[in-house]
């Protein structure tokens, strides 16, 4: 139990030092119209945990276990193993193109894969700040089948708009969570998300201290401290893009790959959301372009 | 008749036939039914003696065309008329003056109330503040009041806030006191003069409505008293504590739609206020008006969900989820739409198949993407758009039943019900039949599409494939720059 509790200490204080400078969307704070419960977004979360701990986390942190315990032949032999399953199923265009591994089929193994707990985490925790409503936008079977198109199309993207030779394997949830994350913005340009973002709580808290202090009736009632902030979804949103997409327009101009983050997967995968109305609901498809609200 | 030939037959009783009565009653039939007819206001002033009542008719037309010039010549007119007779109020505007009190209404102003927006007069304008010399004045004979009172001396102290009243025709505390000493004293009609004349002044206190409430419904007048409640409610003044109180009298008495007209008079004031929204709303509801209610709930639980009032909103919008309407049932466009979701599903897979290259994809990958886009048709038809139309009517579909009535009153009022569909719809047994043709059809499709990935995830080949290891890349790490 304790060392649970330290662990989830650990994860809070390791996320609020992440997200000093720049905000973490936690969970939106709209309506969901037509079905309360998420279960896709619970599917792939719970897929894309599963694939990790199963296939990659354990020899991942086995090994470093081992090589810290001065077990160097164990420890090596894990992390090899580790290094090998994204190797080999991980996206890399040269085995595409050249029919070799497991071929394509890496655009859908990639993308349950991450390099370690909190890649995962962070691209878990954006799932469900915005998956949850595109969901429920969707119906559950539309929503996989647009999270597998943006998937694949952030796949596709990186590679070919890539000059860079470099045989480096692409993992990670991020490029169809992009796409996610476009079609929030697309569908619900107004929604609020709450964030957890330090410097924007301190902000916040210096602000309401300051007009309850002088009186000012628009913070009767609301609590000087929060945890979190709510910022507009537009707003996070096109920060994220513009975030991405600077990098991005590096890699296409100067065709060099160090690998690390792939800025132009998540950008592709962005830009994938446009497909967004092949899947959403038939109502909501009208509704949208008619101008009222969904 | 309708309200051309009522306007038409009154104009002939005045103009021909001198028969201003007759005329004056086509007229208020033509605008009761049409309140638009600018000429007909016109008209009807011709008809009425008391220069009130005819700039009560003329600020209508003026309101339909401001522009009206023989409207505006026949108000100077009559302003000039009753400039002598109105001196004492020579700050109270056009407007102001328009809007008498209920007490001073004719036969004819009672006709023309039933027609729309013929009470609810808005932008008026305040009672003038008192001169700065009359605000000690004012002091003095509010403490000149105190004393007599003091003294036992009612009826001075009535004397003395009359006096503030005459500088000032709306002081609370001086209308307040006097009125409560004047009910005591069983001097009802004064007070109810007094109250009174602060209405005709436009005053914005909201308590001086309370009083005149209070007064004509003890004095039986409840037809004054709920006409002032509603004009209460569009008082910009009044707060959301009165809303409530006048709300709160309306439902007591079951008369919703008076709640729900004090609710539309006043809830743009209070734009963030939750609760008062979500009583709006729960009226609207209860007055089966459940897409207005809708636009009100989303207001509230866009307020924040949260709250108490937040957190019952969104409840009631999920119970209110908008079904499909008949236009989405029959769209081929939509259905054909979705099935193109999986075309591009197969597009992306057979691009990537043939190694990212779209010109190598083949006969047969292209094949397969229109086949996942026919499968995909087929699939999505025997689900969710078994309506399509002409295809379910050739297809020898049948109108499904309606859904299920509500058990009673309350749920019909309180459910936003799916319209009842008359498209026929396909049959169970051949949705069946398409859905598993349509997904063995996808299947295939996928297949075609990926036929290469699919045959190497069965044997992997990683003979020729680039796999690191951990010292591979640790070295390659110091080589790099």
């Amino acid at each position: 139990m304790l060392l649970f509790i330290s662990f989830l200490i650990y994860i809070i204080t390791t996320l609020f030092f992440a997200s000093l400078l720049f905000p973490t969307p936690l969970s939106d704070n709209g309506n969901v119209r037509y079905s309360s419960l998420p279960i896709m977004t619970f599917v792939l979360i719970f897929v894309n945990s599963m694939v990790f701990m199963i296939f990659q986390g354990f020899d991942f942190y086995q090994g470093v276990n081992a090589l810290e315990a001065g077990d160097l032949s164990s420890g090596t032999s894990l992390i090899n193993n580790y290094v090998q399953t994204i190797w080999m199923y991980g996206y890399r265009g040269a085995l595409l193109r050249e029919s070799l591994g497991i071929g394509a089929m890496s655009t859908f193994t990639s993308m349950f894969m991450h390099s370690d707990m909190w890649h995962l985490l962070g691209n878990m925790i954006f799932l469900w700040a915005f998956g949850r409503r595109v969901e429920d936008a969707c119906g559950s079977w539309r929503f996989l089948i647009f999270y597998l198109c943006a998937g694949m199309i952030a796949n596709i993207g990186s590679e070919i708009l890539n000059p860079s030779q470099v045989d480096l394997p692409g993992i990670g949830a991020s490029g169809a969570i992009s796409g996610v994350m476009g079609a929030y913005l697309i569908l619900f340009p107004n929604g609020l998300v709450t964030c957890f973002w330090g410097i924007g709580i301190i902000l916040r808290f210096i602000v309401v201290a300051i007009m309850k202090v002088a009186g000012v009736n628009a913070v009767k009632g609301a609590p000087t401290w929060r945890w979190t902030i709510q910022l507009p979804g537009w707003l996070l949103l096109i920060y994220f893009l513009v975030r991405d997409l600077i990098p991005s327009l590096e890699t296409i101009q100067q065709g060099q790959d160090f690998g690390g983050v792939n800025n132009l997967a998540h950008l592709t995968g962005f830009l994938a959301a446009i497909v967004i109305f092949l899947f959403a609901r038939k109502d909501l498809v009208t509704r949208y372009f008619s101008g009222r609200a969904i | 008749m309708d309200a051309r030939t009522l306007f038409r037959e009154g104009v002939t009783a005045i103009r021909d036939e001198k028969d201003l009565n007759r005329g004056r009653d086509l007229l208020v039939q033509s605008l009761r039914l049409n309140p638009q007819n600018e000429q007909g206001w016109l008209w009807l002033s011709r008809t009425i003696s008391d220069p009130q009542k005819r700039l009560q008719a003329l600020e209508r037309a003026l309101r339909i065309n401001p522009n009206n010039t023989q409207a505006i010549q026949l108000v100077e007119r009559i302003q000039a008329q009753m400039g002598s007779t109105q001196s004492a109020r020579s700050t109270v505007s056009t407007t102001e003056m328009l809007a008498t009190s209920t007490s001073e209404t004719f036969q004819d102003e009672d006709d023309l109330e039933d027609a729309p927006e013929a009470t609810y007069i808005e932008n008026k304008v305040a009672p003038p503040k008192p001169r700065a010399e009359d605000q000690s004045r004012i002091q003095d004979l509010l403490a000149n009041a105190e004393e007599r009172l003091a003294t036992q001396d009612a009826e001075g102290a009535i004397e003395q806030w009359v006096r503030v009243l005459d500088l000032q025709v709306d002081h609370e505390e001086a209308l307040g006191k006097a009125v409560r000493h004047l009910s005591r004293l069983k001097y009802l009609d004064d007070a109810r003069e007094l109250v009174w004349r602060a209405l005709d002044a436009n005053t914005q206190h909201p308590s001086i409505y309370l009083t005149a409430i209070d007064i004509a419904r003890v004095q039986g007048d409840e037809g004054i008293s709920d006409e002032l409640r509603l004009k209460l409610a569009g008082l910009p003044t009044a707060d959301e504590k009165v809303i409530i109180r006048l709300v709160e009298y309306f439902v007591k008495r079951d008369r919703r739609p008076d709640a729900i007209t004090v609710f539309e008079r006043s809830i743009e004031r209070f734009p963030k206020n939750q609760a008062l929204l979500k009583q709006y709303a729960d009226l609207l509801m209860e007055q089966a008006r459940p897409n207005d209610a809708v636009a009100i709930y989303e207001r509230v639980a866009q307020l924040g969900a949260g709250t108490q009032a937040g957190k019952e909103a969104d409840k009631k919008l999920l119970a209110l989820a908008p079904g499909l309407g008949d236009k989405e049932r029959s769209s081929i466009v939509l259905a054909v739409r979705e099935a193109a979701g999986f075309g591009v599903l197969a597009l992306l897979m057979a691009w990537q198949d043939a190694g990212l290259n779209l010109l190598a994809l083949g006969p047969a990958r292209w094949f397969g993407v229109v086949l996942s886009v026919l499968g995909g048709y087929l699939l999505i038809t025997a689900t969710s758009s078994a309506q399509q139309q002409p295809l379910a009517s050739m297809l020898g579909g049948v109108v499904p039943p309606p859904p299920p009535a509500p058990k009673n009153d309350f749920e019909a009022a309180t459910t936003l019900q799916s319209p009842a569909t008359q498209l026929p719809q396909i049959t169970l047994p051949l949705r069946l039949l398409l859905g598993a043709i349509g997904g063995t059809i996808l299947v295939i499709s996928l297949y075609m599409v990926f036929s290469t990935s699919i045959n190497l995830t069965r044997n992997p080949d990683f003979t020729d494939v680039h796999i690191p290891t951990i010292e591979d890349l640790l070295n390659e790490a110091e080589v790099s720059p």
